[in-house]
C-alpha cells in the first residue's frame, strides 16, 4: 500500500463524518466508497480511523457499563414484581415511565443490555457518572414540573396572546410593525420544518433572515428585530389596579452552528400610552433602543446567548404595566455577536444562516396573585 | 481440577484482554451488535482451543489472530445486508491494528483512562447526553425525540462532544508520554 504524499488534502473533518456515519449505519454506497478509498491511499488515515473507532469503543464501553451497573438494581426489583409488571428504578424514584423509556429503552431492550455489557469499570468514577446522567434525567423531570406549575398557575393568569406562527403572513419588512396584529421589522418569514430544525411548537416558525427592512439606509445591522404590537385596551380595568403584571415568553432557536459563531437572542417589551402617528414616527422610535426605553412607560429586556448546541432556548420577562399602559410592543431579535465584534455596530446587514423564534405568549396577572 | 484451573486461568486472561479484542473488533465492524455477536464467537473459540496455548504472554497475540479470522468470517455475512469495508481493507486495518497495539501494550489503558478524565472535563449536560446516547438500548431516534431535537441535530452535537474529547485525549496522552 503506497501511501500518498497529499494526506492533508483531504480534510480532517470529512473523514470524521464518514467514520460517524459508517458507526452509526447510515453510510450510503458513495460514502462507503469514500471512505475506503481515504483509508487505502494513506497510512494517516487509518491510524485517525482506528483512534476515532476506539473512542467509540471506548464509548460504548463506559455507558454500557454504567447501564449495567444500574439495571442490577432494576433486575433485583424485577423478581419482586408480579409477573408482567416491570418495578420502577428505585435509584431514581421520581422517574417518570416515559423519561425512563426514552434514556433507557423498553424493558426489554434494559435486559438485552444487561445482557450484552461484561465489563465493570471503576465504581467510583461510575458513581460519579451515575450521578451525571440522573443530573440530566433529573433536568428533564424538573422542567416537567416547572410546566406543571405554571399550569396551575394560571388559573389566576391571563393568556392575551399566543402565536406559534401557524397561520397569518410572515412578517411585513418595513421596519416597525405598525399597527397591532400584525408582524413586523427586518426580514423575516414564516417557514415550516427544516431538516436541521423543528418548530418548538405546531407545524411552522418564525425564521430571521436579514438585520434590516426594506429601504433602510444604510442597509446595516447585526440584530434581526420583529415586534408586534398588542393592544390592552380591552384590559383597562384589569390595567387601573395600577399591580398588573405583562409576561412575555418566546422559544429561540437556531441550527448547529460552528464554535467560532456567536448569537444572541433578546427579548424585549415595551407599555406605550399611544402608537405612533404613522411610519416615520416608527422608525424615529424603533431606530434605536434608547428611544423606545424614552418613549414608553415602562419596559423590559432579557438577552441570552444561543446554544451551538441545544435547538430551542426559552426566553422570558416579566413587568409592571402602568395603568395608562394601552399598548404592548414585544421585540423578537437575533443578533450575530461575530458580525458586532468584528464591524461595531453597523456592520453590513447580517443575513441569518438558521436562527428561529416560536411560541410567543403573553399573559397578565395582577402582582397580588403572586401568592 | 486441572479443568477448574484452566477454567480459573481462561477467565483471568480473557477479562484482562477482553477490553482489547472488543476494541479490535469495533474498530473493523464499527457495529456494535456486530461486535457482541463475534465476541461471543471469539470467547467459544479461544476456550475451545485454550490447551493448545503454552504461554500466558501469548493470549492476547494469540486473540488477535482468532479474533481477525473471526471479523473476516462475519464480514462475509455482514456483507449480504449492510455496507461494511471490503476484505482487503479489513485485513490491512486488522494487520496496523494489531502491530500498533503489540507494540504500544499501555496504549489501550491510557486511552481508557485519559478518556474517564476527559469526560469527567465535559460540561455537565455534554457528558449526560454523551453517556446517555452511547449506552446499549438507547435509540437515538427517540431520544432525539425527548430531547425536542431532530436525530440530525442530536448526531452533530454528539460528533461535537466526541471531538472535544477525542482532542483532550490526545492531549493528555501527549503529556503523559512526556
Amino acid at each position: 500500500m503506497i501511501d500518498h504524499p497529499k494526506d492533508s488534502s483531504v480534510p480532517k473533518s470529512t473523514l470524521t463524518e464518514l467514520i460517524d456515519q459508517y458507526c452509526f449505519g447510515s453510510i450510503d454506497e458513495v460514502g462507503l466508497e469514500q471512505l475506503q478509498q481515504l483509508l487505502r491511499d494513506s497510512r494517516a488515515h487509518r491510524d485517525q480511523f482506528r483512534q476515532e473507532m476506539q473512542l467509540h469503543a471506548a464509548l460504548h464501553e463506559v455507558a454500557d457499563s454504567l447501564v449495567s451497573d444500574l439495571l442490577s438494581d432494576t433486575d433485583r426489583l424485577d423478581l419482586q414484581s408480579p409477573p408482567g409488571q416491570v418495578a420502577s428504578l428505585s435509584v431514581w424514584p421520581s422517574l417518570g415511565e416515559g423519561v425512563e423509556h426514552a434514556v433507557f429503552g423498553s424493558p426489554v431492550e434494559r435486559s438485552q443490555a444487561a445482557k450484552l455489557s461484561i465489563n465493570r469499570l471503576n465504581r467510583n468514577f461510575f458513581s460519579r457518572i451515575g450521578a451525571a446522567v440522573s443530573g440530566l434525567l433529573l433536568g428533564i423531570i424538573l422542567t416537567t414540573a416547572i410546566w406543571a406549575a405554571t399550569a396551575s398557575a394560571r388559573t389566576r393568569v391571563l393568556n392575551i396572546f399566543h402565536d406559534s406562527f401557524e397561520s397569518g403572513p410572515s412578517p411585513v419588512a418595513s421596519g416597525s410593525p405598525m399597527e397591532p396584529d400584525a408582524w413586523g421589522g427586518d426580514h423575516a418569514k414564516i417557514v415550516e420544518a427544516l431538516p436541521s430544525i423543528q418548530p418548538a411548537n405546531g407545524k411552522r416558525m418564525l425564521r430571521f433572515l436579514r438585520a434590516d427592512y426594506v429601504g433602510k439606509d444604510p442597509p446595516t445591522g447585526h440584530m434581526g428585530d420583529v415586534y408586534r404590537v398588542i393592544d390592552l385596551q380591552g384590559h383597562t380595568s384589569e390595567l387601573s389596579h395600577g399591580d398588573t403584571l405583562a409576561a412575555v415568553e418566546a422559544a429561540f432557536g437556531s441550527v448547529p452552528f460552528d464554535e467560532s459563531q456567536l448569537f444572541h437572542a433578546k427579548l424585549t417589551m415595551y407599555a406605550l400610552a399611544k402608537l405612533p402617528a404613522d411610519e416615520a414616527a416608527w422608525h424615529v422610535l424603533i431606530r434605536a433602543p434608547v428611544h423606545l426605553a424614552e418613549g414608553s412607560l415602562a419596559s423590559a429586556s432579557r438577552r441570552q446567548e444561543l446554544s451551538s448546541d441545544i435547538t430551542w432556548q426559552q426566553l422570558s420577562l416579566e413587568m409592571r404595566l402602568p395603568s395608562e399602559a394601552r399598548y404592548l410592543l414585544i421585540g423578537l431579535h437575533v443578533a450575530d455577536g461575530y458580525a458586532a465584534r468584528k464591524h461595531g455596530s453597523s456592520p453590513p446587514a447580517v443575513e441569518f444562516e438558521g436562527q428561529f423564534a416560536d411560541d410567543v405568549r403573553v399573559t397578565l396577572r395582577r402582582a397580588s396573585d403572586r401568592d | 481440577m486441572e479443568i477448574e484451573d484452566d477454567a480459573t486461568r481462561f477467565v483471568r486472561l480473557f477479562m484482562l484482554y477482553e477490553r482489547r479484542l472488543r476494541s479490535f473488533v469495533f474498530t473493523l465492524l464499527g457495529n456494535r451488535d456486530a461486535t457482541d455477536e463475534v465476541m461471543q464467537e471469539i470467547s467459544t473459540v479461544l476456550w475451545k482451543k485454550f490447551g493448545q496455548l503454552e504461554d500466558d504472554d501469548c493470549f492476547l497475540k494469540w486473540g488477535y489472530v482468532v479474533a481477525r479470522y473471526e471479523v473476516l468470517m462475519h464480514r462475509r455475512r455482514l456483507a449480504r445486508d449492510r455496507f461494511v469495508l471490503d476484505e482487503g481493507l479489513m485485513k490491512l486495518l486488522s494487520d496496523e491494528f494489531v502491530a500498533d497495539e503489540l507494540e504500544n501494550a499501555d496504549r489501550s489503558e491510557q486511552l481508557r483512562k485519559s478518556l474517564d478524565g476527559c469526560l469527567e472535563s465535559l460540561r455537565d449536560p455534554d457528558r449526560q447526553i454523551i453517556l446517555t446516547a452511547y449506552a446499549s438500548g438507547t435509540k437515538i431516534a427517540s431520544l432525539a425525540e425527548r430531547m425536542n431535537v431532530t436525530p440530525g441535530s442530536l448526531y452533530k452535537w454528539l460528533g461535537r462532544i466526541r471531538r472535544r474529547l477525542q482532542r483532550c485525549i490526545e492531549l493528555k496522552m501527549i503529556s503523559a508520554t512526556n
